[in-house]
């Protein structure tokens, strides 16, 4: 998919962060922990919001300067395996499976834009890049907050 | 903004004085009454300057800048300026600098050479006048200059006020108290005044004549005593091969403040005493061996013992004073050598309950904030903590913040000395933890004061907790506890209407039968008022060993392989398997310390290897510990000095010292800091992780330790909150777990915005429960044990310390006065104290921090030390005995010499 049209760039990237909504949504509904349950919700809620982003992008480009600065990349998602989904995960597998989706979002728009030649698209392709890391920076936060148990 | 100084520009920041800019500049000014941690003072007004437009001189120390503002510095009648003051500070008093241990490094003396001063102008003024009454610090009159830096120091940075200005004009002096020596005075000699004098005025005692400043090395680590982990220089005669001076580091986590033990308990790694080479007992004598020898024999034993009977017969025990490298050694050699996961270590005794208490409230056990945080906090709740004792560091922090306006609010069934500085007091009977806080709950929820949006959006059963407690009453809670009603709703109130509560607590919470209960009920408070995820709040244990914490992170458990990876996670043992390129791990808990020592009697512990413990000493009752330990097949102990548990070893290896290797140390909020190898071990003294490796290899095994770094990688590589703290990172500060990865900063607080590590915070429904064994007719007071200033753990390293001894020779049964007067017995006295289990003879101390019916003494002194007494009952999860509560009865054996009470406040009569 590499594309010459920042509108199609838009549409693919909302479209993903759609399916991200309706995955978080999906997955509040079957787990058991209610700290789980809520945590999925909010993840749903970041999703919309980041839709809504992405439309204000399309509509003012100048928004792009939020995404323009690099944010520090902790590499935590990268220490994690892909947890599998299922109704007894804990908080942390939560955000690891957010972080790792996030991480493969950047990981998808930063190698879109290695190969795109339009100057134009390149440069959306790095703000979406950016914008993905910002989210993966978050949940890596998060991650970090709850996802070392201390067992005894 | 700009200011001009000097006719040169520079950059200012709006909170910084002209001072700071033109230190920040290399532009030398000359100061000596203000340091950067007692503040301005513009009292000795060597720091004048001109400033464009103002009238006169102005002190630079205190002078804000303002943009575009001109100052001089170093005009002609300036300097004059400074000059006659720095000389009218020569004249007074006596400043010779020809053997003043301050030479090299004295601010009067940097002043001079900066001014061209030789000598005075005017006649010195020399009274001879010197206080040595201090086992650590001298006070030299003549080279005082009234600055005030000490006073400052002593009353506003460590708080232990003390020092004071007396008389006026010429005979303005400092002075201890009401101008009494210093050694008969209440201070606790920290040693802060020292390290804030600008002149030779206040000097360490110990360090005299033993090295001018620039002639010694200095080496940056961190302290071997308590869990606050306090940065220190140490200050070495090379040639001697000895620490000769310690001064604290200005960073984190105590910014230069020590107590006495940091600052002055540091000759131990040279005494004579030190174990040197490795010993076997033959003929029940301990020989000296090589270490081939040693290792050989060891091995074999275990060989052959293991080989008949399993792998569970062996048992092995870290500790909380040795670094963490040591610590993983030991548990690795354990699990993945012997294939047991029978290793534990001393938090066992200690702090268990607060990782089993805080991991089922909130999925992790540490403290959740940092120590820094407690400046900002509005209400400290100080419960079971005698913290200027055992955490003096941290109390200077606790004084701090109560002095500039925080609340603080102390529970402990002693009037402990850090109730001299709280706002309320609150004296409650020995082991009513649990009902005194439920019923501080009720009161809290009866008031609206509970934090109902934190409880509904954080927690999982709020309503549960809700529900339960309505079956409870302040006043029931009132009647266990022994605190009048009254009180119990002052306390509900001050806490329920704070915005920030820090609670802070410590072994008092922590050694009783229901220590998890105790723990996860001070959760319950803190989700109840919405205290947690947030600076200046939070639960906070105090832990005890200078890496108690430590050894836990490094998996010195029977539980979990380093970083809290379960040992019986399918996925963390295969992961380990592969790290370490073995197979066959155990699947199966551990036993914890009791348990392996339990065992020994029934021979299912047969082989017991413990570095840096001294069991006999530290476990309760230990006439059973004794029969315990002569119970086992073959015991090996690594350990710095002889003591009580050597005597019953089979092999002795002696182990280096905390100056004598690198590695790391992690302290009570997480930080893992650095230790560096300042001077050679004695003899053939050799690191734990080395002795680990050279076993290993006795079994075919490589465990890769080829120094501490290689032991600290291979546990970083397959470690998780750890896996990105590095030497290289932490060779200035430390930094706090979890650190996941190279690129992460660590983590000053746990549970961010209330985000719990199992979810959701939950709550906890817990019963009152007695101690185990209540007085009675036969034996009618309650006994509670601790830690005393002025010695750590079994006081090897501070009774081979000079002077520390010296303060406090011998340990002494603390008994109320009330019960003194019936039992006719004064300070000094000997009395016998009996429990059920032994006695032990020793000296009264008749004190108002007891209460009626309680006594107190600690475990330091193997003459006469508690856990002759202590009872061997146990948390039902955590297996931590209750040094805190037993009972005992007391004779009086014969009259003693009496002793001047100096009052409570005091670590001492």
């Amino acid at each position: 998919m590499i594309t010459t049209d920042i509108n199609k760039l838009i549409d693919f990237a909302i479209e993903q962060e759609n399916a991200a909504y309706a995955f978080y949504k999906a997955a509040s509904e079957k787990v058991t922990n209610p700290g789980v349950k809520q945590l999925f919700l909010e993840l749903a809620q970041d999703e919309n919001g980041h839709a809504n982003l992405l439309e204000m992008y399309r509509k003012n480009k100048a928004i792009a300067e939020l995404f323009k600065n690099k944010v520090v990349d902790y590499k935590i998602a990268e220490t994690q395996d892909m947890p599998e989904l299922s109704i007894n995960m804990k908080p942390a597998e939560a955000i690891a499976i957010a972080m790792k989706r996030e991480q493969a979002a950047a990981e998808l728009y930063r190698s879109l834009a290695n190969n795109a030649i339009d100057q134009n698209v390149k440069e959306a392709l790095e703000q979406l890049a950016n914008m993905e890391m910002g989210h993966k920076h978050k949940l890596e936060n998060a991650f970090v907050d709850i996802g070392y148990p201390e067992v005894f | 903004m700009q200011i001009i100084l000097n006719n040169e520009s520079y950059q200012a920041n709006e909170d910084e004085t002209v001072l700071d800019v033109a230190k920040r500049n290399g532009i030398y000014i000359p100061t000596l009454c203000y340091h950067v941690k007692t503040g301005q003072a513009a009292k000795c007004r060597a720091c004048v300057v001109s400033v464009e437009g103002m009238r006169g001189f102005q002190t630079s120390c205190n002078l804000k800048v303002r943009d575009g503002m001109k100052v001089c510095s170093d005009s002609k009648e300036i300097k004059e300026a400074q000059r006659m003051v720095v000389d009218l500070m020569l004249s007074s008093g006596h400043h010779n600098c020809l053997a003043c241990e301050r030479s090299g490094t004295c601010e009067l003396q940097d002043a001079c050479y900066h001014l061209g001063i030789e000598k005075t102008t005017f006649s010195d003024h020399p009274t001879g006048r010197k206080d040595e009454s201090s086992e650590f610090i001298v006070i030299d009159y003549d080279k005082c200059i009234k600055c005030g830096r000490c006073v400052a120091a002593c009353n506003h940075s460590v708080v232990n006020e003390v020092l004071g200005f007396g008389f006026r004009g010429l005979e303005t002096t400092i002075m201890c108290d009401d101008d009494i020596p210093m050694g008969d005075s209440t201070c606790v000699q920290c040693g802060e005044c020292v390290q804030l004098c600008p002149t030779g005025a206040l000097t360490d005692k110990k360090s005299r004549g033993k090295g001018r400043y620039a002639d010694l090395e200095k080496v940056d680590t961190t302290c071997p005593y308590c869990g606050v982990g306090c940065q220190l220089t140490l200050h070495i005669d090379q040639e001697k091969n000895k620490v000769v001076r310690v001064t604290g580091r200005e960073v984190w986590p105590n910014n230069g403040m020590l107590c006495v033990k940091g600052r002055y308990g540091f000759e131990f790694h040279a005494s004579p005493k030190r174990l040197q080479y490795p010993m076997i007992k033959r003929n029940g004598k301990h020989e000296r061996a090589t270490w081939d020898e040693a290792l050989d024999l060891i091995a074999e034993k275990i060989k052959t013992t293991v080989g008949k009977h399993g792998p569970d017969v062996f048992s092995a025990l870290g500790s909380g004073r040795i670094t963490n490298e040591n610590n993983y050694a030991v548990q690795k050699f354990t699990r993945a050598v012997i294939k047991t996961n029978n290793v534990d270590h001393c938090a066992r005794t200690c702090h268990a309950p607060t990782v089993a208490g805080l991991a089922h409230a909130f999925g992790s056990g540490a403290a959740t904030n940092s120590i820094d945080e407690i400046l900002e906090t509005e209400l400290m709740f100080v419960i079971g903590s005698n913290m200027t004792e055992a955490h003096p560091v941290v109390s200077y922090y606790v004084k701090r913040a109560a002095q500039n306006g925080a609340k603080l609010i102390v529970c402990d069934p002693r009037r402990v000395d850090i109730a001299h500085w709280s706002d309320l007091y609150v004296q409650i009977r020995v082991g009513t933890d649990v009902p005194f806080i439920n019923g501080l709950m009720v009161e809290i929820l009866k008031n609206g004061w509970q934090d109902e949006e934190f409880m509904k959006n954080n927690t999982e059963n709020p309503e549960e907790i809700k529900n339960w407690l309505k079956d409870f009453t302040v006043e029931q809670a009132s009647e266990i506890s022994g605190v009048p009603v009254e009180k119990m709703k002052q306390v509900a109130k001050m806490l329920g209407e704070a915005k920030k509560v820090s609670i802070l607590y410590t072994l008092g919470i922590t050694e009783h039968v229901c220590g998890t209960d105790n723990v996860k009920t001070l959760a319950n408070l803190q989700m109840i008022l919405g205290h947690l995820g947030k600076r200046g709040c939070g639960v906070n244990p105090l832990r005890g060993q200078n890496n108690v914490q430590g050894a836990c992170d490094m998996g010195a458990l029977p539980n979990v392989f380093h970083n809290y990876q379960s040992c019986t996670n399918e996925q963390a043992i295969l992961k380990m398997e592969m790290d370490w390129g073995i197979s066959g791990l155990s699947r199966k808990e551990g036993y914890k310390l009791p348990t392996m020592l339990h065992k020994a009697t029934s021979g299912e512990t047969k082989i017991l290897f413990c570095v840096g413990d001294n069991t006999v000493q530290t476990e309760p009752n230990t006439a059973k510990t004794i029969k315990e330990v002569e119970a086992l097949d073959f015991l090996v102990v690594v350990d710095i000095f002889p003591n009580m548990t050597t005597e019953y070893a089979d092999v002795i290896l002696p182990d280096v010292c905390f100056s004598e290797d690198e590695g790391t140390y992690s302290n009570l909020d997480r930080r893992v800091q650095f230790l560096r190898k300042a001077v050679d071990a004695p003899g053939e003294a050799r690191p734990t992780w080395w002795i680990m490796q050279e076993l290993g290899k006795r079994f075919g095994v490589d465990l890769k330790f080829t120094s501490a770094n290689a032991t600290w990688e291979d546990m970083r590589r397959s470690g998780t909150i750890m896996g990105g703290i590095t030497y290289e990172r932490i060779q200035d500060i430390g930094l706090q777990w979890p650190c996941p990865t190279v690129q992460h900063p660590g983590t000053p607080i746990l549970h961010l915005n209330g985000k719990f590590t199992r979810g959701k915070g939950l709550f906890s429904q817990t019963n009152y429960r007695a101690q185990a064994e209540l007085p009675d007719k036969e034996y009618p007071f309650i006994l509670s044990t601790g830690r005393r200033l002025w010695h750590y753990h079994t006081a090897t390293q501070t009774r081979n310390s000079i002077g520390l001894e010296n303060i406090f020779p011998e340990e002494l049964l603390e008994i109320s006065p009330a019960d003194a007067k019936k039992m006719k017995v004064k300070t000094g006295d000997m009395v016998k104290a009996t429990s059920r289990r032994g006695t032990i003879t020793l000296k009264a101390w008749v004190t108002e921090r007891s209460p009626e019916g309680v006594t107190w003494c600690a475990f330091h002194f193997h003459e006469a030390h508690a856990n002759v007494l202590t009872n061997d009952a146990y948390d039902d999860v955590t297996e931590t005995p209750e040094y805190k509560a037993c009972a005992i009865k007391i004779e009086k054996v014969s009259d003693g010499i009496a002793v001047i009470d100096r009052g409570f406040r005091q670590a001492r009569p």
